[in-house]
């Protein structure tokens, strides 16, 4: 078996410098040209990380050029060595929390609860509120999986917003002190945005409403419902990652679940990329909802709106054009200049450990959608929705489809 | 005070200096590998730049400028102790007068992204160098770079007005003026174009615009032998054709282009002929006519042509790729590839080629040949490994003999990447060639007028 060090030569080993990926990287803009957090800097630090290993020195100070890489992929669809700067940082940061070197105490964290509460926040039954009253049967064998992540909304955009407000020694601080006490994670939910809840849990009762009107049969796990694991993955922390990927292919398992039904473009891509790779005989059939509503029609009132298509499922897939398709069926849709798998990240992914550069990336992202002069974006993903939704008006697809269903 | 803090007084929030920070500006993308320079510096505004250099003057220090860090020759690497100055945070498009058929822009704006800009406006700022996703227009100014585009348009040097530029004491300068004319004294504007950094840092520049061309024609034509090509290239010339683009590909370039799924060539030959033609939409088809009987009248095997815009773009995009495809045919890491440059008047291409292709042959060196052939240049992509004394000598004496050829045709031994630390030693030989070794001390004489304590990129294009 390559070790991830032999991994990380091969993909770094191809680079040959042409700079190229560092036109497109939204975070060496947004950290002001810093290169070493930008692409071919991260891919040279790459390299470095190899040879200092080699020599035994210690490579704490290599953390934040690969911590903060939004592994958007941007840098790959113009790479013309084919090398990927995000799976160089991917791999970077595994060795990092493998050597257990310059693994910020935030992201610590954040292996500790998913690890203990089968989720990022131990949001325990609020996660399935949304289905109240629904009558969403909890056994069948296509499983509606929301993964967590519209409900982890409200309270994550208030944890960061507390967060970001506070300089990078402070937040280290309040790191540490989450790491040693435990129960400063059930404080964190009292940072909670409610209005934000309610729009959330919305857009989920849509989804399931859409998903009946296609005639799908689904169940729903509510409260047992584990996030897919998706922070772990991205932080590099593979061992956790490994055994808690078992866990959840085990509780499909055990409740009977045949295929999977996904809502949002980050559980998709884990559970269609990363989980057949590391769970033995993972062989559940995977959807995302988009795809099954291919036969519904939508009335379109011609409103304007720019598409903002989510890293996620616009670069990670060859073809995941049913978002844009139905989208296109209800509204005048439009298309900023970065788009299709050239799309550019929502900033998201760093608004937690670097808010300064995930917010430089969003207002970039909110320049591009603006100069589409719709006035108003429409997006796929709770993370993107978040985000941008901070500059502007932003609309979930959800929303949209529910609203034009059948009109 | 140390280096860093002072720089940090002078630009607060400008300056990089930890270890992982400064390893990405030891290299650019050539086959140099670079000293870690003191300090990074960022600066925002002309002011900046004046105190960082007016500061690096007094203390003595050597000064890099760097843009995107694409420069092929070493051009951008640091010197022991320099200071790197990354102009990437002015990246503004300050204004863009269609009327005037003028942008000013700052150092740092991409070349791609002020095309971008202009394309919303009928425009377009014609240099394309196959880097300018990530080159620069302080860059591209510095290298006198050129592309595809050249053959109708010309280089760098023909699209900027004017300038803004600091010299290494601090002083800021305008050049030149953001006018179609200006007979103002000696032209410092186009002294400073090509200059490679060695003179003044570029922060901002008044460059020509122009409209985009009507409808777009593309010709493939195949041959069977260079001879053919290069004699197809001077009968369109000398036909009073002007072709967009005139670029010409060897078999192992397109099966290097091909083998990254951006294109497939429809004819397997070992050489392709890219002709661009441009006019009203009407006229195309015929302009298509004569140049296809004028081709296989040269020798062309197979001709076919295309105006659809979406396969317009992808040959586009392998053509600038072609490169960059090229270099993953690297045996192993240590690989790396010396690229020739030189440049011969059109009319002598067919016995320059064949002159060439027989030094290929005779050495056994590994090559892939490719080039802007409308303007007379050829890239000759050469392949060594590093670690192997034998065959870099055997590759710096193809090198060497292909920059005789040109030199013998009347041509020059660098077309547009510049001399950077590679081609320091060609260039002295085409002067000697000429007998105008003089020209060099003229050179001289200017970097000293310019920067006297020689701080500014030195040991880059002089010795
Ligand atoms: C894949 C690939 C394809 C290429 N194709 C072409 C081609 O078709 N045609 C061509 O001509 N070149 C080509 N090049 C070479 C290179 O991209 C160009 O020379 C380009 O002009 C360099 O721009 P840059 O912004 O990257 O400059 P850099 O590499 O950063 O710098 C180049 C030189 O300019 C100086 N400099 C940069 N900015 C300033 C400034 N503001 N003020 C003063 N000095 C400055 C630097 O000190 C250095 O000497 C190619 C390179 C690559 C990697
Ligand atoms: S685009 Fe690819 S080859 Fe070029 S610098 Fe980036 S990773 Fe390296
Ligand atoms: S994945 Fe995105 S953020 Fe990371 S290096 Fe590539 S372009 Fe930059």
């Amino acid at each position: 078996m390559t070790s991830t060090a032999d991994n990380l030569r091969a993909e770094a080993g191809k680079c040959i410098n042409c700079g190229f990926c560092e036109a497109v990287c939204p975070t060496l803009p947004s950290s002001g040209y810093d290169s070493s957090k930008g692409a071919r800097g991260r891919v040279m630090l790459g390299k470095e990380l190899l040879s200092m290993l080699s020599l035994g020195e210690d490579i704490s100070a290599l953390s934040d050029p690969f911590f903060s890489c939004l592994d958007c992929y941007a840098c790959a669809q113009v790479c013309p060595a084919g090398v990927n700067a995000g799976k160089v940082s991917h791999l970077a940061r595994e060795i990092l929390v493998e050597k257990g070197r310059g693994v910020p105490d935030l992201a610590r964290l954040v292996e500790r609860s998913i690890m203990r509460y089968n989720s990022v926040l131990p949001l325990g039954r609020r996660a399935g509120r949304w289905a109240e009253g629904l009558s969403i049967p909890d056994s069948g064998d296509t499983l509606l999986y929301t993964g967590q992540m519209y409900q982890l909304m409200s309270y994550s955009s208030a944890l960061n917003e507390f967060l970001g407000r506070r300089g990078d020694s402070s937040r280290r601080f309040i790191a540490g002190l989450a790491l040693r006490l435990p129960w400063l994670m059930h404080g964190a939910l009292l940072l909670n945005r409610r209005a934000m809840a309610r729009e959330m849990d919305g857009h989920l009762r849509n989804i399931a409403a859409l998903l009946r009107s296609a005639g799908v049969n689904f169940f729903y796990l509510g409260g047992d419902e584990p996030y897919p694991g998706t922070l772990l993955h991205d932080m590099g922390f593979s061992s956790s990652m490994r055994e808690y990927a078992v866990r959840v292919a085990g509780i499909f398992r055990s409740r009977g679940v045949r295929r999977v039904v996904t809502v949002d473009p980050h559980t998709h891509d884990m559970l269609c990329n990363v989980y057949p790779s590391i769970v033995d005989g993972f062989d559940i059939e995977v959807v995302h909802y988009t795809e099954l509503l291919g036969d519904l029609e939508f009335g379109n009132r011609g409103e304007k709106l720019a598409f903002h298509e989510p890293c996620h499922l616009a670069r990670r897939f060859d073809d995941m054009s049913a978002p844009l398709a139905l989208a296109r069926k209800a509204a005048d849709i439009s298309l900023p200049a970065s788009c299709g798998r050239g799309t550019h990240c929502c900033g998201g992914p760093d608004e937690l450990l670097y808010p300064e550069i995930g917010r430089g990336v969003t207002a970039a992202r909110t320049g591009q959608l603006d100069e589409t002069g719709a006035g108003t974006t429409l997006t796929a993903c709770p993370v993107c929705l978040v985000n941008l939704g901070r500059n502007g008006r932003v609309v979930d697809i959800s929303d949209l489809l529910a609203s034009s269903l059948g009109e | 005070m140390g280096i860093v803090s002072d720089l940090e007084s002078i630009l607060p929030g400008g300056v990089l200096s930890a270890r992982e920070e400064l390893i990405p500006y030891s290299r650019d993308a050539s086959h140099y590998d670079g000293e870690l320079p003191a300090a990074v510096v960022l600066p925002r505004t002309s002011g900046e730049v004046s105190a960082v250099l007016k500061y690096c003057s007094g203390k003595g220090i050597p000064v890099v400028a760097r843009g995107g860090g694409t420069s092929l020759t070493g051009a951008s690497i640091p010197v022991p102790g320099a200071v790197v100055m990354s102009l990437m945070r002015m990246d503004r498009v300050m204004s863009v007068s269609v009327e005037d058929r003028v942008a000013e822009v700052q150092a740092g704006v991409r070349i791609d992204a002020l095309n971008r800009r202009l394309a919303g406006l009928g425009q377009m700022f014609p240099p394309d160098p196959g880097s300018s996703i990530a080159a620069t227009v302080g860059g591209i100014i510095n290298t006198n770079a050129g592309g595809l585009r050249c053959v109708r348009y010309g280089t760098t040097k023909d699209w900027i007005l004017g300038v803004e530029a600091v010299l290494m004491d601090g002083t800021v300068l305008q050049f030149g003026n953001r006018t179609l004319k200006s007979r103002i004294g000696y032209d410092l504007t186009s002294l400073l174009v090509g200059s490679e950094g060695t003179l003044a840092v570029v922060t901002r520049a008044y460059v020509k615009i122009v409209s985009k061309p009507q409808a777009v024609a593309r010709l493939l034509a195949y041959f069977s032998d260079i001879e053919s090509l290069g004699r197809a290239v001077a009968d369109v010339k000398a036909a009073g054709m002007e072709p967009l683009i005139a670029e010409y590909l060897d078999g192992m370039t397109m099966k290097a282009v091909e083998s990254t799924g951006t294109y497939k060539f429809a004819v397997c030959a070992p050489y392709v002929l890219l002709l661009d033609l441009d006019g009203p939409e009407e006229a195309l088809s015929r302009y298509v006519q004569e140049a296809s009987s004028l081709l296989r009248r040269s020798g062309a095997t197979e001709i076919s042509s295309t105006t659809d815009r979406a396969e317009l773009d992808t040959l586009y995009t392998a053509r600038k790729g072609a490169y960059s495809s090229l270099l993953k045919l690297r045996r192993s890491e240590r690989d790396v590839v010396l690229i020739g440059d030189i440049v011969v008047p059109p009319s002598t291409l067919p016995a320059v080629l064949r002159s060439i292709n027989s030094i290929v042959e005779s050495e056994g060196i590994r090559v892939a040949l490719f080039g802007h052939i409308g303007d007379g240049n050829i890239h000759a992509n050469i392949f060594f490994d590093q670690g192997d004394s034998s065959e870099r000598a055997r590759v710096e004496h193809f090198h060497s003999s292909i920059a005789r050829v040109a030199l013998e045709h009347g041509g020059s031994v660098s077309a547009e990447h510049g001399i950077g630390l590679e081609k320091m030693e060609l260039l002295r030989e085409e002067y000697r060639y000429r007998r105008s070794e003089k020209a060099l001390e003229l050179m001289k004489g200017i970097k000293s007028v310019f920067d006297p304590k020689g701080l500014l990129n030195p040991g880059k294009v002089l010795h």
